[in-house]
């Protein structure tokens, strides 16, 4: 029997015991250079008002949420296997965002105004 | 149990033996211990720490929000180098690349490609650690900003320095996988140890992510 068959049968069931079905290396490479491009935007827009369109700078701020949100989700949900593993763990981690989230916001609040001005 | 490589750079384990049972029924490799949650143990433990880390940097960020606008110059705008720092996002964006394809490597008992891709994982991280280093140091020397000039710098420095250390962390504990690697090989059925260091790894790029966008790019377009 190949070394690789002696080892697939317990590669195979360690694989089924955990229930997952992994990306192949193609998917990763291409999440990669989509999150490379995204960056790039992010930079490219950031400069936009500089080029004579100051018109957009009110918009940078939703945009950079909006390019870094994608971001995380992707990395979180692929790179970190979260769309293919446990719901128990999705709803740990999204809690422990929440609360992150809520602290960050009531901290800000308590100095509202300085963030914006 | 000493294991066994074979010429192909594949770690030999027994292959489990259903008809058998030694009395303690176990089989000789790494046994996911799912405990009342019904998920592994040791995945729990690294997402809680995960959770906990979210905390960490999130009130990290908060002060910084706080406080950045606030003082004596120099601000933001005045001293950051967004393309420079652009290429760190993008070596770490890409050490993420690499450590999820470690993580494919040992489950498909490809021990050479592990090796390879750990060790580009951790010298990505080093090259990370050396743009920050150079950074704090323009920063310091240039821009005459650093830990106690003022509450940019303050809060600044502490988020970034946090994160650069977390990057140091996990750049030794990859090459200490590595070296696992090299003296006993890391078969498929212990492939969770590279997938938890995966997590913490992915964790700290994550986190990269909300920096590079609310400390650097969103002070930036703010402040004209």
């Amino acid at each position: 029997m190949a070394d690789h068959e002696l080892q697939g049968h317990t590669s195979d069931h360690t694989a089924v015991a955990e229930g997952h079905n992994h990306p192949k290396a193609r998917l990763y490479i291409e999440i990669a250079v989509i999150l490379a491009i995204i960056t790039a935007v992010e930079v490219f827009v950031l400069y936009l008002p500089n080029l004579g369109f100051e018109w957009f700078r009110p918009a940078l701020v939703p945009i950079f949420a909006v390019l870094s949100i994608a971001k995380f989700v992707m990395v979180v949900g692929w790179y970190m296997h979260l769309k293919f593993d446990d719901p128990f763990f999705v709803r740990m981690f999204g809690f422990a965002l929440l609360i992150a989230f809520t602290v960050a916001t009531a901290f800000i609040a308590l100095f509202h105004g300085i963030y914006f001005g | 149990m000493a294991t066994a490589v074979s010429g192909h750079g594949q770690v030999l384990e027994p292959a489990h033996d259903e008809g058998h049972d030694d009395g303690h029924g176990a089989d000789h490799g790494y046994d996911p211990h799912h405990g009342s949650m019904g998920v592994d143990t040791i995945k729990l433990l690294m997402w809680t720490f995960i959770a906990s880390e979210c905390l960490l940097f999130g009130t990290l960020i908060a002060s910084f929000l706080a406080y950045f606008n606030h003082g004596i110059p120099p601000h933001p705008h005045e001293v950051y180098d967004i393309p420079y720092t652009s290429v760190s996002a993008f070596v770490l964006l890409l050490s993420s690349l690499t450590m999820v394809l470690a993580l494919a490597a040992v489950q498909a008992n490809d021990q050479r490609q592990l090796r390879i891709w750990l060790v580009a994982t951790a010298l990505l991280g080093m090259v990370f650690i050396g743009g920050q280093f150079f950074e704090f140091t323009t920063f310091k020397t240039h821009e005459h900003v650093w830990i106690d000039t003022n509450q940019f710098g303050s809060t600044f420095f502490l988020l970034t320095g946090f994160h650069g250390a977390h990057v140091t962390l996990g750049v030794v504990w990859l090459l200490s996988l590595w070296m696992y690697s090299l003296r006993r090989g890391i078969p498929p059925s212990r492939s969770m140890f590279v997938e938890v260091a995966g997590l913490y790894w992915h964790f700290v790029d994550v986190v990269w992510i909300v920096i590079f966008t609310v400390v650097y790019l969103t002070p930036t377009a703010l402040q004209h």
